[in-house]
């Protein structure tokens, strides 16, 4: 009896501090985006007298609200930044991940599931790209987008993040396809499908679990990214959300605010994180280096 | 018959295969290669070209402001391999690979070992350990920006709230690398968190049901049952540790800009220093390859490790020990 | 209705009959297919039956399309489908196990091919109402895939084969994944259904139990060759080579060497397990068929008797082991040293250890030649036995 009870007691102990250290950092951003700038200064481990004043700051170039203290808070300045930061990510993401999806799809369903020549050279090429470190990737997209261009655009950001993306999900995916039962592309050409109806009409619906957690995992890399982002959009229109934010830190000293702006940033994709963790779960996600 | 002759030069053309493609009916070759074109475009234009002219830019001095762009031999490499700067960072790229190394691992198998247990719960928080992974390395940067905050800290809050002094500086030339290395690691576990798990729940109930018979403690079932099984994983776990701590860029440019001083400039980030702050593409692009050399040469000692382990492991641990006891 | 297709030669002309003429198909340089000659009559069930590696399959998948001949030409009743791609043979196919869209339910897995047919909506609906009826699965067809257990996967993928009318039906080892009872069950199903719709079938299989209990003819194959083509009873009587012999057959044929002799005008057959009696007129077939008196007698264990007294023609064994299988006994006996295997009915138990005496239904014996071990003499047609009197049981 005494045995059992120790062990729950391990148990139940090594369940907290797990959940202590995965969340107390993002409990800790929440607490500051909920402070008022009088008591973030004071340490406080709750919010003293929690406001929302933070988040609609970083969205008004006007608007200043005033605390529970009576104390009023000052304009930010940098809600247009924000705003267009916030819409860019919001463009590039989607664009990455539905060029990712439709050149992944098809070659990875090959991948998965077909037997061809030039399988080995691709998964190669793969493995070798997942292990390139992004500061390297970016020295030579650097240099070839101020010959064609496209320093500082929406488009070479699309272009770029798609030598993370592509490789990631063709990996992950074709080991889907490959889970799927055999032969189910045998038996819809026995239904009179060809071999693209068969793809489409019907490992495509078979594979949509894991479809659409690459794809959220696409948009997750693609929303998340800051390095890339960071040499290649300085100060420019396209810039997305995550330098924008770093800019806010040189430039904002109300670190409640901040807080609020990287939360805005994550909500979403904690969000997604957390309704497909199950699906991400089952994917090989590790993967290729 | 007449399809026949019509493909017959398509199946000329490659001889090796075993089957020569024939008839109306796409063959499975053909159909693989249409469906793979594509990626294969973009693997080249976005991987294997960009990686030839970085290997082509550090042959070469590229000015960006004045387009001048002459060959320079191996000088890049020479000039990079004579700097003190360049070995600095690598020894602390090393102690930054070791500190990321021993938190990731260590996070990633508490929390597989925990999660492996039955508890009320199990399941939340099981969901809510992915979330470090999807605010991702930047975020992470900035949340533990915040944590070790001397103004702001969570830490100086709580230090604060137990009556001790609450200003402390925790970043310093000695603890900048470990304290970035443990905000990464905050980051990265949750995928070696999953990956483990699923380690553990592959292992199957009656190896445990054997030990009992066998008459093993609980330790005993831990040490010859469970170890044996994770020991293939942790090691592919830390391989991947090492690839990601090349991508720990943005969470030494939050956290600490690579300092103080330059205490916590590692190869990465000395890299992103010459390319894009001294505007040194070339010399960039050198220091670049030898990086690319420095992880791989780490990589494989994981993977000799490995390959070492599994030869010698049927001997060995665990679950064949048990099966071997069970025999007798 | 037919009664039994393969015995009515009007099949073997029909203009609807599936040929595969001179088919071969090599896989890295080795045959898998050779020169394969085989026709499927119309409306008929048949069973190609060979081991594993024996190109079976491969027959199978050159009928679906799925693989494409590297010689020969397939002929779907007039036509040349040689180079036809499988959706356009208008084929049905049943996979071992599991093979069902996993994301559609049962309704819409059934339908699917009609859908991409293109089959006007109220046709569909009465399409599949007919299969699901004919196949006991009315009552789940909006399940999910998952909610199936392996049996009524295998019904849905049979009602889902049925339902485009195809023009051949090729079955793949289907209940290989099943549980011995449920196997037979739909078996029976299958013969059922293949007698009320008259679908030309080909059903692949590597048990023969299976083979000869479903058959209208049974094509056995090995190493990429067709060895023998008949009505089961046909291959079960005459197998035309040991290799059938013992391949064919619910228990390991006695196959022994021995010599013809004549012994006080008695024939014999002297065997390393001893000298057999033989019934004179299986004596004097043998001797005709085998002028060199050296011979390979077949002996199907379920064609001997045993008995506790010898007898002229009998030869004294001892029970090395037993299997009782409630109707039955299988015997595996060492006489002279050599083994032999006798099935008898459970009349009367003999012990391990026990002396019997082996009889033998000379009129259920096939006689191989020793050289080329193919068929020189069979003592039953394909009717039945040619001499009825069996010394066990008279």
């Amino acid at each position: 009896m005494r045995k059992i009870s120790r062990r729950k007691i391990l148990v139940y102990g090594g369940a907290l501090l797990l959940l202590v250290w995965t969340l107390a950092p993002i409990y800790w951003m929440i607490n500051m985006s909920l402070s008022t700038t009088v008591a973030i200064g004071e340490g406080r481990l709750f919010p003293s007298d929690p406001t929302l004043c933070n988040y609609v700051r970083i969205f008004s170039d006007t608007f200043s609200c005033h605390t529970a203290d009576g104390a009023s808070a000052p304009v930010v300045g940098q809600a247009a930044a924000i705003r267009q930061g916030l819409v860019n990510s919001l463009i590039i993401s989607v664009v990455v991940t539905l060029v990712t999806m439709i050149v992944s799809i098809p070659a990875a369903y090959a991948i998965g599931r077909l037997v061809f020549k030039h399988k080995v050279k691709i998964l190669t090429t793969i493995v070798l790209s997942r292990s390139l470190p992004p500061v390297a990737v970016l020295i030579p997209f650097s240099s070839m987008y101020t010959t064609m261009h496209l320093q500082g655009t929406i488009l070479g950001l699309i272009i770029i993040y798609l030598t993370l993306t592509v490789p990631l999900v063709v990996w992950i995916l074709s080991g889907f396809f490959a889970s799927l039962p055999p032969n189910i592309e045998k038996l819809a050409r026995t239904d009179g499908c060809t071999r693209f109806q068969a793809l489409y009409r019907v490992l495509l619906g078979a594979a949509m679990p894991g479809v659409s957690a690459v794809a959220a995992i696409a948009f997750l890399t693609s929303w998340n990214e800051f390095t890339f982002a960071l040499i290649l959009t300085p100060a420019t229109d396209a810039q997305p959300f995550p330098p924008t934010l770093a800019a806010l830190f040189s430039h904002v000293s109300y670190p409640n605010t901040n807080a609020a702006a990287a939360l805005l940033a994550m909500i979403p994709v904690m969000i997604m994180a957390y309704v497909f963790q199950r699906r991400i779960r089952s994917l090989n996600l590790v993967g290729p280096i | 018959m007449a399809t026949k002759t019509l493909d017959a030069p398509a199946g000329r053309g490659r001889m090796k295969p075993p089957k020569p493609p024939k008839s109306a009916a796409m063959s499975e070759q053909r159909f693989a290669h249409l469906l793979t074109l594509p990626l294969a475009v973009v693997l080249f234009a976005v991987v294997i070209f960009p990686v030839l002219y970085s290997l082509y830019m550090s042959f070469t001095n590229i000015n960006e402001l004045t387009g001048v762009n002459s060959f320079a031999g191996i000088q890049n490499y020479i000039d990079a391999l004579t700097s003190s700067e360049t070995w600095t960072a690598t020894l602390k790229t090393f102690v930054y690979v070791f500190w990321l190394t021993l938190f990731s691992g260590g996070i990633a198998l508490f929390g597989a070992l925990v999660l492996n247990e039955k508890f009320r719960g199990r399941g939340l928080a099981t969901a809510l350990v992915i979330l470090p992974w999807a605010v991702s390395l930047y975020a992470a940067a900035v949340i533990w920006r915040y944590m070790y905050s001397q103004q702001f800290g969570m830490f100086n809050a709580i230090l604060g709230a137990v009556g001790l002094p609450s200003d402390v500086n925790f970043i310093t030339p000695t603890s900048a690398l470990p304290l970035i290395a443990l905000a990464h690691a905050w980051e990265y576990s949750p995928l070696g968190i999953y990956f483990m798990l699923a380690t553990l729940q592959f292992i199957p109930a009656d190896l445990y049901n054997l030990a009992r018979t066998d008459r093993l403690s609980a330790w005993g079932r831990f040490r010859h049952v469970t170890l044996p099984y994770l020991k293939t994983p942790l090691l592919i776990f830390l391989i991947l540790v090492t690839a990601e701590a090349t991508k720990g860029f943005e969470i030494a440019y939050f956290i600490s800009g690579g300092g103080p001083g330059t205490s916590s400039t590692h190869l990465v980030f000395l890299l992103y220093k010459e390319t894009f702050v001294n505007l040194n593409l070339s010399y960039g692009a050198a220091l670049s390859w030898i990086l690319l050399v420095l992880v791989t040469v780490i990589t494989l000692g994981y993977f000799w490790v490995l390959m070492r382990g599994q030869k010698k492991d049927p001997a060995e641990d665990g679950a064949n020990s048990a099966d071997a006891r069970a025999g007798e | 209705m037919h009664t039994n297709i393969a015995d009515t030669a009007l099949d073997a002309t029909s203009t609807k009959n599936i040929r595969l003429v001179d088919v071969e198909k090599k896989f890295n340089g080795q045959h898998a297919v050779n020169k394969l000659n085989l026709e499927i009559f119309d409306q008929e069930l048949l069973v190609v039956l060979g081991p594993s590696g024996s190109g079976k399959s491969t027959a199978l998948n050159l009928l679906s399309g799925l693989e494409l001949a590297d010689a020969g030409e397939i002929y779907f009743g007039p036509d040349n489908v040689t180079e036809l791609p499988t959706e356009r043979r208008e084929i049905s196919m049943v996979f071992q196990s599991n093979t069902l869209y996993p994301h559609k339910n049962v309704r819409a897995n059934i339908l699917f091919a009609l859908k991409i047919a293109k089959v006007p909506q109220d046709v569909q609906e009465q399409r599949m109402n007919e299969v699901a009826r004919l196949l006991h699965i009315d009552q789940y067809l909006n399940r999910r895939i998952d909610q199936l257990s392996g049996g009524q996967r295998q019904r849905v993928a049979i009602a889902k084969a049925l339902v485009k009318r195809p023009k051949l039906f090729l079955l793949d080892e289907p209940f290989a994944a099943l549980d011995a009872m449920l196997r037979r069950e739909l078996r029976g199903e299958l013969v059922r259904i293949h007698r009320e719709l008259g679908t030309t079938m080909l059903f692949v299989t590597h048990d023969q139990e299976e083979a000869l209990a479903i058959a209208d003819r049974i094509a056995v194959m090995n190493e990429g060759e067709l060895v023998q083509v008949g009505p089961p009873l046909d291959i079960y009587n005459r197998p035309v080579t040991t290799w059938v012999a013992s391949f064919v057959g619910p228990h390991s044929i006695n196959l022994l060497d021995g010599e013809l002799q004549t012994d006080g005008g008695k024939g014999y057959v002297l065997t390393k397990a001893g000298r057999f009696g033989v019934d004179p007129g299986v004596f004097a077939g043998a001797g005709a068929a085998l002028p060199s008196k050296r011979v390979v007698v077949g002996i199907r264990p379920e064609f001997t008797a045993l008995s506790a007294t010898p007898s002229a023609d009998s030869v004294s064994a001892e029970v090395y082991s037993r299997q009782n299988f409630g109707s039955s006994v299988l015997y595996q006996l060492k006489a002279n040293g050599a083994d032999f295997r006798a099935v008898v009915p459970v009349n009367h138990l003999y012990d391990i250890g026990d002396r019997v005496n082996v009889e033998v239904s000379w009129s259920q014996t096939v006689w191989y030649d020793p050289d080329t071990r193919k068929l020189a003499y069979a003592a039953m047609d394909e009717a039945g036995p040619r001499a009825a009197v069996s010394p066990a049981r008279a």
